[in-house]
């Protein structure tokens, strides 16, 4: 199949080749799409473009060692930047507010978010302040060592996290960071870090 | 990477009527196979095997093992050919999963690292040159486009979800995401019809 206007194929009017860079296919259906791409030149050039268009958004990997090394700097820079979200936090939600400084984004040029958060017995509930034009917020839920736990878009300025969530790291300190996104998913405003020790265990 | 042909060339990767082939057309078999095939197959057993050495080795003994078949007279049709071909790929990824699963798992203990932690090894599959190139590209795009493909690709929305942020049908958003990709292929140097579909990656 030759690349004409979009249309011509089955799999092109369902997105697959969006989905299969994002990694969103089941793996039935990627394993499908692969059959389809040894026949389709249409979809195996959207999926290599789209490839090379998502590597291009970022720096390429330098690989494990690189990665662990980073990791050596990203420690004391996440405790600093830890303590640093939990005063901000505390000075957010204690200062007099009035309706022109409404939450913590004030104009374009504010970055930083205030996120509070509660560890109960069987949830963590996450709340943050609103942010104006802010159309969803990405809600991350890292561990100690750097490693992603959590994604998640929210409309609401809350979330509660419960044990599912949050199971594989139960018993050490896990990092949350809430960034704002606009209706293009444009970032426009986001919080430091914040510690957070879930008082469940593994049963 | 090598070319990945269009389906005009697919003859030339396919038995003649009576089965074998003539000494002479190997090399060009071959050759004509690999460019047909690689990319296909490489992404393929990357996504697999999550490992580039061990999927370079899987795509070349799958193209061993089809042009013994073609050889072989064994590929009946040329439309029989890309099944063939996947269907090999399939047999050798299952075959080295269950030999490498137990590596790789006790690899990624040692390291403490999980899969998360590892670049998307498709997205490694690309060089930094050709990241390069393509961000060079993206910033001669129109905005709308480059919004448009970021959207798409660096987001992962679907054209109904885009459609539903720009205020556009979402086979509006298909039809345009498709020329933005075909501008972008234009301005990295790639051929309108696709004749050439394996640039860039290695």
């Amino acid at each position: 199949m030759t690349m004409g206007e979009a249309g011509e194929c089955s799999y092109a009017a369902s997105d697959s080749a969006v989905r299969y860079v994002a990694g969103k296919l089941s793996e039935s259906e990627a394993e499908a799409f692969e059959d389809h791409l040894f026949t389709c030149d249409r979809c195996l050039s959207e999926a290599r473009l789209g490839l090379e268009i998502k590597a291009a958004a970022s720096p390429r990997s330098g690989g494990l060692v690189e990665k662990a090394s980073r990791r050596v700097l990203w420690r004391p820079l996440a405790i600093a930047a830890t303590l640093a979200a939990v005063f901000f936090g505390a000075w957010q939600l204690q200062r007099p507010r009035s309706p022109a400084a409404d939450g913590v984004t004030r104009g374009e040029d504010a970055r930083a978010l205030a996120v509070t958060a509660h560890a109960g017995a069987e949830s963590v509930e996450v709340a943050w302040t609103p942010v104006p034009r802010a159309d969803v917020y990405r809600v991350e839920v890292s561990t100690g060592e750097g490693r992603l736990l959590l994604k998640r878009d929210v409309p609401a300025t809350s979330i509660s996290l419960g044990k599912a969530d949050l199971l594989a790291a139960a018993g050490g300190t896990l990092y949350v960071r809430v960034t704002a996104l606009d209706d293009l998913r444009q970032e426009i405003a986001t919080s430091l870090q914040l510690p957070i020790v879930p008082a469940f265990r593994r049963d | 990477m090598a070319d990945e042909r269009s389906p005009g060339s697919r003859a030339q990767a396919t038995p003649r009527a009576g089965g074998a082939l003539h000494s002479e057309d190997a090399d060009a078999l071959a050759a004509d196979l690999a460019e047909r095939f690689t990319l296909r197959l490489k992404l393929f057993a990357l996504r697999r095997l999550r490992d580039e050495a061990a999927a370079e080795d899987t795509v070349q003994e799958a193209l061993r093992e089809v042009l013994k078949a073609l050889r072989a007279g064994r590929i009946a049709t040329p439309d029989a050919l890309p099944g063939f071909v996947f269907q090999t790929a399939k047999n050798l990824c299952m075959h080295h999963g269950r030999s490498a699963s137990r590596r790789q798992r006790a690899l990624l203990a040692f390291s403490r690292l999980s899969r998360a932690d590892v670049e998307d090894p498709l997205v490694a599959l690309i060089d930094e040159e050709r990241r390069a190139a393509v961000r060079e590209g993206l910033a001669r795009l129109e905005k709308d486009d480059r919004d448009l493909l970021g959207l798409s690709f660096e987001d992962g929305l679907d054209a109904v979800e885009i459609g539903r942020r720009l205020g556009l049908a979402s086979g509006a958003v298909r039809v345009r995401k498709h020329r933005a990709l075909r501008r972008l292929a234009e301005l990295l140097g790639e051929p309108r019809s696709n004749e050439r579909e394996g640039a860039g990656t290695p």
